[in-house]
């Protein structure tokens, strides 16, 4: 495995009790494959992905093992950290304009990018920049070149984020909600670039998005998250066709279809936990319908660990293998809930 | 979710749009010359009958949310006209004004922001009567804690505040608020897209109920194509301030006749692996061109891959093309080819 995450814990001291960010994450990804992590806001995929590249701040208390091909991240020095975002490593960000100097040009932001990482001339730097906007599809790459972020569209900025983030040939690119910001259309024209890109030189993609339908289009390997935890991991097809937890039960029965109208959305009551001060436990027990079913109260004393229940296809519930079966074969309908603040 | 029963369909429509246009004027530059505006909505017709889910869709910018707007008349109509229940309201002002207030209301995107921080609940849900001057015959606080409970909050957080509250329960206060003074209209403008993705099929079968029990009209404005799909009777697909094609929710999805609509729906992502895998893609090349210097002839042929030199000098209409359904493109009966590749 290229990529090997193993028990990553994020965790922040906060006066409201210790935030579990990040709680016993583990996946790998092979090159040229991309890892979809999927989850609501607050869920711990933004924590994830920077303590992936290093970049949590001094606050972060930091444990488990990250293994980028030969290197170690967690642990590592600043200046082996910087060496590794820039020639293994890359990120996109949802909102380009925070990893964006707003008064340069951003030709001139992708050399200096570049510069940093390979001994290289300005001029050399310079054709490689523009090879890579003509590479994302910028139409006009000299004007492209030549613009200020702000007169781009978000559409282009997210190309030319793209186009900063590859210019290293990274082996392993981490893209946080890339398209969420962006409509539909060219959103499905950013999805299409990233394959390509990943086609042609080999990276592996960790995709980072709430919207299952991106995940449908994009992953090999799925993470789904819930409150700091992997709470199912399997591939694309494990996760959509062979769903094996609750919560990733209830989230694709919730979530509308664009092929058929559905009767009427079967919905997750209640909202997701506050992470701070999370008590013992399986942290979805208070929406899931099914706790009852398993005995001695043990969803709420212990919170499930990793199990393995078919090659590569794991998850973290109590359910036994026939609790399960008996818990799909009777779909809980939950009942309209009063919820509490 | 059912069609309207066929009754409402041929009543008189709740609510008439004819030729709606906003043009906003831009700062004149230094040399004087032309004043120039942005079309925002540019001769918008269509109309919502009693009961009935119309929805808004297409990319930023293109004008959902003006039309929305225009005819809770938080905004004045450039021309055009907006008719209610059969009267003109398109000037009203008032206690004329004040009337229409009460049969429609709106619903926002943000819940955060549009709840004043600083009011309980039941101020907040209760601020229509007030603004109206009337007291419910049950008393006020009364009236609110029934609202309260048709929305799914407990009515014992009357004297909460609305940060003791989750997204999707914030969201519940304004549809409470929204409902206080029984309207006929509710036009809800994104009003699911900021929640979770857990708690976004609560919030969409509340909005069916209570359109089921109350038998509230909707104009529903989304991005999201399979939200739109589930919720909607009817859809108009809008590109710069004009509506393109507009038809029944079924036969829109799943034959559209025009290469814009069908260019939104091969782009939304489908959380099903194989069938994303499988399908064509019809892939939009190129920028929204600027609402401030639309393309002459039909607006969308900058990006059409169907488009032909008539499409460059002739705007095409908005004309029936199929029973109950309208297409403004020369080549509408070309499109189901197309799609089929
Ligand atoms: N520096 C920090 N200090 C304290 N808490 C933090 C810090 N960074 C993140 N958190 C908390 O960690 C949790 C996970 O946050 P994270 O940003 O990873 O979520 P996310 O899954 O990326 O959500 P979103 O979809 O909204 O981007 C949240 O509860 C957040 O408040
Ligand atoms: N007050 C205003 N002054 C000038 N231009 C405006 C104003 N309000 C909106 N516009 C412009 O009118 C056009 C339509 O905007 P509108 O907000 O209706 O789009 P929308 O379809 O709701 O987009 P989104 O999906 O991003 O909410 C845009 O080009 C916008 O920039
Ligand atoms: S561990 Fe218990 S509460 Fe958690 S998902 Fe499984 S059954 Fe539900
Ligand atoms: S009129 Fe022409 S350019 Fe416009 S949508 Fe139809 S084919 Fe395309
Ligand atoms: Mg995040
Ligand atoms: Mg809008």
């Amino acid at each position: 495995m290229f990529v090997s995450v193993r028990d990553l814990k994020v965790h922040f001291p906060a006066e409201e009790g210790l935030v579990r960010a990040v709680d016993g994450l583990s996946f790998s990804i092979e090159r040229g494959k991309t890892l979809a992590i999927v989850g609501e806001s607050g869920s711990g995929k933004t924590a994830a992905s920077l303590a992936m590249l290093g970049l949590h701040g001094k606050a972060a208390r930091i444990s488990g093992e990250i293994a980028i091909g030969d290197a170690q991240v967690v642990g590592a020095s600043e200046s082996t950290l910087r060496r590794l975002r820039g020639n293994r490593m890359a990120m996109i960000f949802q909102d380009p304009l925070t990893a964006m100097h707003p008064y340069h040009k951003v030709g001139e932001q992708i050399v200096e990018a570049y510069r940093t990482h390979r001994s290289v001339t300005r001029k050399a730097a310079r054709q490689r920049t523009l090879d890579m906007l003509a590479r994302v599809g910028m139409a006009d790459t000299q004007r492209a070149f030549d613009s200020y972020p702000h007169q781009l569209s978000g559409g282009q900025r997210q190309r030319v984020m793209i186009a900063m983030a590859l210019c290293c040939d990274p082996e392993l690119l981490i893209a946080d909600e890339p398209t969420t910001a962006l409509d539909v259309t060219v959103q499905a024209q950013i999805l299409d670039l990233l394959k390509d890109l990943q086609r042609e030189f080999g990276s592996a993609i960790i995709m980072i998005t709430h919207d299952l339908g991106v995940v449908a289009e994009v992953a090999d390997e799925v993470v789904v998250m819930y409150a700091g935890r992997a709470v199912e991991t399997g591939t694309v097809r494990d996760v959509f066709y062979r769903p094996s937890h609750p919560y990733t039960w209830g989230l694709l029965e919730s979530i509308p279809r664009l092929d058929h109208q559905r009767d009427r959305l079967t919905a997750i009551p209640g909202s997701p936990p506050s992470l701070a001060g999370l008590a013992e436990g399986c942290a979805f027990r208070k929406r899931c319908g099914h706790a009852a079913s398993v005995p001695d109260g043990l969803c709420a004393s212990q919170a499930p660990l990793p199990t393995d229940i078919a090659a590569g296809h794991s998850i973290r519930c109590h359910l036994t293998d026939t609790g399960r079966a008996a818990a799909r074969s009777n779909p809980r309908q939950p009942s309209a809930s009063e919820v509490q603040p | 979710m059912n069609a309207p029963s066929s009754a409402s369909q041929h009543a008189a429509p709740l609510l008439k749009v004819e030729k709606l246009s906003k043009h906003f004027p831009l700062s004149t530059g230094l040399f004087g010359g032309q004043a120039r505006s942005v079309r925002a909505v540019d001769g918008v017709s269509f109309d919502v009958a009693p009961g009935e889910t119309l929805s808004l869709v297409g990319e930023s910018g293109c004008g959902k949310s003006t039309t929305g707007r225009l005819i809770a008349r938080l905004l004045d109509v450039s021309s055009g006209r907006v008719s209610f229940q059969g009267r003109d309201m398109s000037h009203i002002q008032g206690a004329d004004l004040r009337a229409l207030r009460r049969d429609i209301q709106m619903v926002f995107q943000d819940p955060y922001s549009s709840l004043n921080p600083r009011q309980t609940v039941g101020d907040i849900i209760g601020a229509p009567f007030l603004i109206q001057g009337m007291t419910p015959a049950e008393g006020r606080q009364a009236a609110v804690q029934e609202l309260m409970r048709r929305v799914g909050l407990n009515p014992e957080h009357y004297y909460c505040y609305p940060r003791e509250f989750s997204g999707g329960q914030r969201q519940r206060i304004s549809i409470a608020r929204a409902l206080a003074l029984r309207p006929k209209l509710i036009i809800c403008d994104e009003p699911v897209s900021a929640l979770d993705v857990s708690v976004q099929a609560q919030v969409i079968n509340l909005l069916q109920d209570l359109q089921r029990d109350l038998g509230l009209s909707y104009l529903f404005i989304a991005h999201d194509l399979s939200v739109v799909r589930h919720i909607s009777h009817r859809v108009a697909v809008m590109y710069l301030g004009r509506i393109v094609e507009i038809a029944g929710v079924g036969p829109l999805y799943e034959r559209p006749l025009h290469p814009y609509t069908l260019a939104l729906l091969s782009s939304a992502p489908d959380p099903d692996p194989d069938r994303a895998a499988s399908r064509k893609r019809f892939v939009l090349k190129g920028e929204l061109p600027s609402p401030v210097n639309p393309p002459d002839g039909c607006l969308f042929h900058t990006r059409c891959p169907m488009a032909q030199d008539k499409c460059r000098s002739e705007v095409p209409a908005l004309r029936q093309v199929a029973a109950g359904r309208q297409s403004a493109c020369h080549y509408a009966d070309q499109v189901p080819a197309i799609a089929a590749g």
